[in-house]
């Protein structure tokens, strides 16, 4: 059930349900399904409740309750954050299990946790354990440089990073039930996030001022399943919850990128590698509340303490363009 | 102009505007779901408390509340009025929506919806926006009409189990036990199909979304947390809709130790039948709940048949464990407005008629 035909698309904003490829679990003895685990609506669903809120990279729990108690509306457990991964070098896999079922064990928002563009055994290991979203993210090593995980055959939900439209869309069309931009992780520099979300927003702007029939030859040109795109340009955004990612490191950035027309924000490295972590992950939450006022984003922006080191985005970064994985 | 009731006062012959708020709040320049017909006003976060109706306000709490407002906006209230009644005259068609993010923005309020989202979040950043003792005001003093669904519900209970380390703070009003994450993880997450007696058309059932939803471990009636007077009771507790007990996921041991000694079918991933064995749980049982709103028909129901229980309603104050506003389907968004709070409206009209 994954060709394009027979994909649900998924619902945006208010819209309905609508039945999921994904197994069910909980089968009637005649074969009707009575209760369904893991259905688009449920896994879409879940982002839907994450919107206007700040989800920050942990690699403890003791980070994961700083990040709790600052506001945080989830958690993404990780070994290293992206900076260190960019400073370290190496490849970087899914974090230990035992790890990241200490930070569930520590707090009571849903858990995130990272696998290699492509690794699917790493995913299966991933919804074993219980975590709430499973994030199929450039910034560790890719395991697979064509295919992308099928996300429609997991109960999991999945979020990925998207540079354009059309990267957006294929990932839905795998059945990602949420997007965030790529940005450039651990570079503590806005720039790359800022150009994928334009990116994304004025192709939509574009596709939703289309005719049908310029919408066939844009699907092709943007290598976007045709559907979506058409859901896409009628409701004028993208069909599921879209966030910002990849060098946030202010509470300014994160306001930036909520009034460029985020539904909310990752903050990866900027939070933990700042001078005062739990006072910037709180400003940085107040922010996203009050994006558009500047007197709030002014008080919550005073005395920070350090940010993290930021690093230019040019030819000779220092671990390279993760941005670029992801096909 | 308010008047002692807290509400706007209204003439003999003036419309009544029905205004529900939802916590939270916010649009984007642009988005589709950005409105600004006329029946439709937001209340920015500003400190002179004009009115505005800009595409762009000012703050946004935690949560799902577009998808309120959506299903909020489609209501139609005169429909299923009595076609000659002096209210249906009265009452405007359409529901006004507030977004809520300050003391002012409820103030204008006839009722509030608490959306989905992270009950600590919201919790927080209400603690941080000056919103939270305003919000107890409102149900506790004020006794206003208030819904929560999912996040919204555990704000509203008087007890959360699985509360985040050192405890979280609540609104309270009702008297339940709720458990956070009660069925598991976001793997665990599901649909169901609820049979729902007392929504329009019940043949049809309504597809409850249940996402890391809380489960409902006990009701307790005595201890109302509201200063209610020392004779009145405390409202009852009426159940609205219930899981069909065959799609009772039950995906980690009871947690009740009564139970678990009783039950040989505790394994994970089994379906779980005999929680809800007790046939007065179900409100098919009674054709018509509505006639029981002081009756006893949560009387005798024990701590172990509240597990499938997935909507309830106390007095004014209602909560769903699930996500109505995630689907297509109103009905519940039409059943409050009904239910809850068409009839404290009418109440206060008909109070503000006397003072006249």
């Amino acid at each position: 059930m994954t060709s394009p035909a027979s994909t649900p698309i998924p619902q945006g904003v208010g819209s309905a349900a609508t039945p999921s490829v994904a197994p069910t679990r909980s089968v009637q003895r005649d074969g009707t399904p009575s209760s369904s685990l893991g259905t688009f609506g449920v896994k879409s669903g879940l982002a839907q409740m994450l919107k206007g809120g700040v989800i920050m990279d942990v690699v403890n729990a003791e980070q994961a309750r700083i990040a709790e108690e600052a506001g945080a509306c989830a958690v993404m457990a990780l070994e290293r954050v992206p900076a260190d991964i960019r400073a370290q070098g190496g490849v970087a896999r899914m974090s230990d299990p035992a790890m990241i079922k200490e930070i569930v064990e520590a707090v009571t928002i849903p858990v995130m946790a990272k696998v290699r563009i492509g690794h699917f055994v790493e995913a299966q290991i991933l919804q074993a354990i219980g975590v709430d979203y499973i994030d199929e993210s450039e910034v560790l090593t890719p395991a697979d440089e064509e295919h992308h995980i099928n996300k429609h055959n997991f109960k999991v939900p999945f979020v990925c990073g998207a540079r354009n439209l059309g990267e957006a869309l294929r990932r839905i069309s795998e059945g990602a039930a949420f997007i965030r931009t790529k940005g450039e992780a651990g570079t503590g520099n806005v720039v790359e996030a800022v150009r994928h979300e334009r990116a994304v927003q004025s192709e939509i702007r574009k596709a939703s001022a289309m005719s049908e029939d310029e919408l066939y030859a844009f699907a092709k040109e943007i290598q976007a399943p045709l559907h979506l795109l058409k859901e896409t340009a009628r409701l004028k955004r993208l069909p599921v919850v879209n966030f910002a990612a990849g060098g946030l490191a202010t509470p300014a950035d994160a306001a930036m990128m909520m009034q460029l027309g985020c539904d909310g924000v990752f903050v990866g490295s900027g939070i933990f590698k700042s001078g005062d972590a739990a006072k910037r992950a709180r400003a940085i939450v107040q922010a996203v509340t009050h994006y558009t006022n500047p007197k709030i984003l002014a008080e919550v922006s005073e005395n920070l303490g350090e940010a993290m080191v930021g690093l230019t985005i040019d030819d000779q970064l220092k671990g390279g363009h993760l941005a670029s994985r992801g096909w | 102009m308010l008047n002692g009731t807290g509400y706007p006062s209204s003439g003999l012959n003036d419309t009544i505007q029905v205004t529900i708020g939802i916590l939270g709040g916010y649009l984007h320049c642009g988005h589709s779901f950005s409105r600004t017909d006329a029946s439709f006003a937001l209340l920015p976060f500003l400190s002179q408390s004009r009115r505005y109706r800009l595409p762009c306000p000012d703050a946004a709490l935690q949560g799902a509340f577009v998808e309120h407002q959506t299903a909020l906006e489609r209501l139609d209230l005169r429909q299923g009025m009595d076609g000659t009644s002096e209210a249906r005259r009265r009452i405007d068609r359409k529901v006004r929506v507030v977004l809520v993010k300050t003391k002012e923005d409820l103030d204008v309020c006839h009722a509030l919806i608490i959306p989905g989202g992270e009950s600590t979040t919201i919790s927080l950043v209400a603690q941080r926006s000056g919103l939270f003792q305003p919000l107890k005001d409102f149900i506790h003093a004020q006794r206003k009409p208030v819904w929560g669904t999912c996040a919204g519900a555990i704000l509203l209970s008087r007890t959360v189990v699985g509360a985040k380390k050192g405890g979280q703070e609540l609104l309270g009003g009702m008297g339940v036990v709720i458990e956070r994450n009660g069925w598991g993880s976001q793997v665990e997450s599901f649909e169901a199909p609820l049979q729902v007696p007392g929504l329009r058309d019940p043949q049809t059932p309504f597809t409850g979304i249940f996402i890391r939803a809380p489960v409902i471990l006990s009701l307790d009636q005595s201890s109302f947390s509201s200063p209610s007077p020392p004779q009145t009771l405390p409202p009852s507790i009426e159940i609205i809709a219930c899981l069909p007990s065959d799609v009772i996921p039950h995906a980690k041991p009871l947690f009740l130790p009564s139970l678990s000694t009783s039950s040989s079918s505790s394994s994970t991933s089994e379906l779980h039948t005999h929680t809800l064995a007790n046939p007065n749980l179900y409100p098919d049982h009674h054709p018509d709940p509505h006639k029981n709103t002081q009756g006893t028909d949560t009387q005798g129901i024990g701590i172990e048949t509240t597990q499938g229980i997935v909507a309830l309603r106390q007095s004014n104050l209602f909560l769903t464990t699930f996500h109505p506003e995630l689907t297509d389907d109103t009905r519940f968004h039409e059943f409050f407005v009904r239910e809850c709070v068409m009839p404290c409206i009418l109440q206060i009209s008909k109070k503000n008629e006397t003072i006249e």
